[in-house]
């Protein structure tokens, strides 16, 4: 509903007003679409910025022919992207490249085991597939929607669903690990 | 249902769905079921708590509004650069005429000035002096140094329009 009430602005003339809605509704999500890419809270910052002011820039020729969140998180997913190549300029990424399956780069890699859960949660999501981590990083960044998380994926809301089962599943028993050895200790 | 169901259901539930009626009745009676449920919704409690905190950090929004800041005083500088470049350009356009007609006419004089002097020096001279004389008075100068005085003004005139063809090109 958010994005009709924006569009309603940009044809009203009110594309600051129309920014300012932009900026409140994805300032979070667009950050959030960031961070799950680029795994790095001030790089996904600057990407954020980046993207925000790009969107200040060209929101008034905004026609409302894509959907608006679909447009955002497309600019996000090249910024993010980008960014990434450029810090790690021997990868050649493309975008189907950072969100197909890398399961083979990092399932190889067995989940850390020795620290407590509450500490090692956060290295046991950074260990995960890619896109099991993105799923998991904007599921729960994003009060828990499939739908949003599809959509900033570009992805079918049952993929979405299909990496999330997979990365809860293989958490639950890594962290069931963790504990098991924290309480024999 | 028996473990096996129960596990793929728990598997394929999403953290906010509520449990099946016979997912529920199975791990009421099967500890290692309802284990494995509670595995899974600490997952979810402590990754709730774990990216429920990531927010951009508060000097966010100041550096975006700095940034939004200097792309405006950008815009407006471009579009200014612009509407100047627009309203000098029929000036231009007539400064680029005028160069074009200066050197046409420096190079025509120069040209007919030179083929005299080639054709006759002597045809030159009787020619100024003629033309002094029809006005009452007489031609004492050289026809080399007309020839060098014309030739420099020819000069410096096609010198001159080529540097304000030059000057009305640029921004």
């Amino acid at each position: 509903m958010a994005d009709d009430e924006i569009l309603d602005l940009l044809r009203n003339g009110r594309s600051d007003e129309a920014f300012e809605r932009v900026l409140a509704t994805y300032r979070r999500r667009v950050h959030a679409l960031a961070y799950g890419i680029l795994r790095d809270r001030d790089a996904a910052e600057d990407v954020a910025q980046d993207v925000f002011v790009r969107l200040w820039k060209v929101l008034p020729r905004y026609d409302g022919r894509a959907q608006l969140s679909t447009w955002i998180y497309a600019i996000t997913r090249n910024a993010s992207i980008s960014a990434l190549r450029k810090r790690r300029p021997e990868d050649s990424l493309s975008e189907p490249a950072v969100l197909e399956d890398v399961e083979s780069r990092t399932s190889a890699a067995p989940p850390a085991r020795d620290d407590a859960a509450d500490t090692a949660l956060p290295k046991l999501v950074e260990q995960l597939p890619d896109k099991q981590r993105l799923a998991v990083t904007l599921y729960y960044l994003e009060e828990r929607s499939v739908e949003e998380v599809a959509g900033m994926l570009a992805m079918p809301a049952n993929t979405v669903k299909t990496h999330l089962h997979r990365a809860r599943a293989r958490l639950a028993a890594a962290l069931g690990t963790v504990e098991s050895r924290e309480n024999a200790a | 249902m028996n473990c096996h169901d129960a596990r793929l259901e728990l598997a394929a539930r999403l953290p906010d769905e509520p449990y099946a009626e016979a997912l529920r009745a199975h791990l009421s009676e099967c500890a290692a079921c309802r284990a494995a449920a509670d595995r899974l919704t600490a997952v979810d409690a402590r990754l709730s708590a774990h990216f429920g905190r990531l927010e951009p950090r508060p000097e966010f929004d100041a550096r975006l509004r700095a940034a939004i800041a200097r792309a405006e005083r950008e815009r407006h500088a471009g579009t200014r650069n612009a509407v100047e470049a627009r309203d000098l350009e029929p000036a231009r356009r007539q400064l680029r005429a005028g160069s074009i007609l200066d050197g046409i006419a420096a190079v025509g004089v120069g040209a007919t000035v030179i083929a005299l002097v080639v054709h006759s020096q002597d045809t030159l001279a009787r020619w100024l002096e003629s033309a002094a004389s029809s006005h009452g008075g007489t031609f004492a100068t050289s026809p080399a140094v007309v020839l060098g005085t014309v030739t420099i003004a020819c000069v410096a005139t096609v010198v001159g329009g080529a540097a304000r063809w030059v000057l009305s090109r640029r921004d």
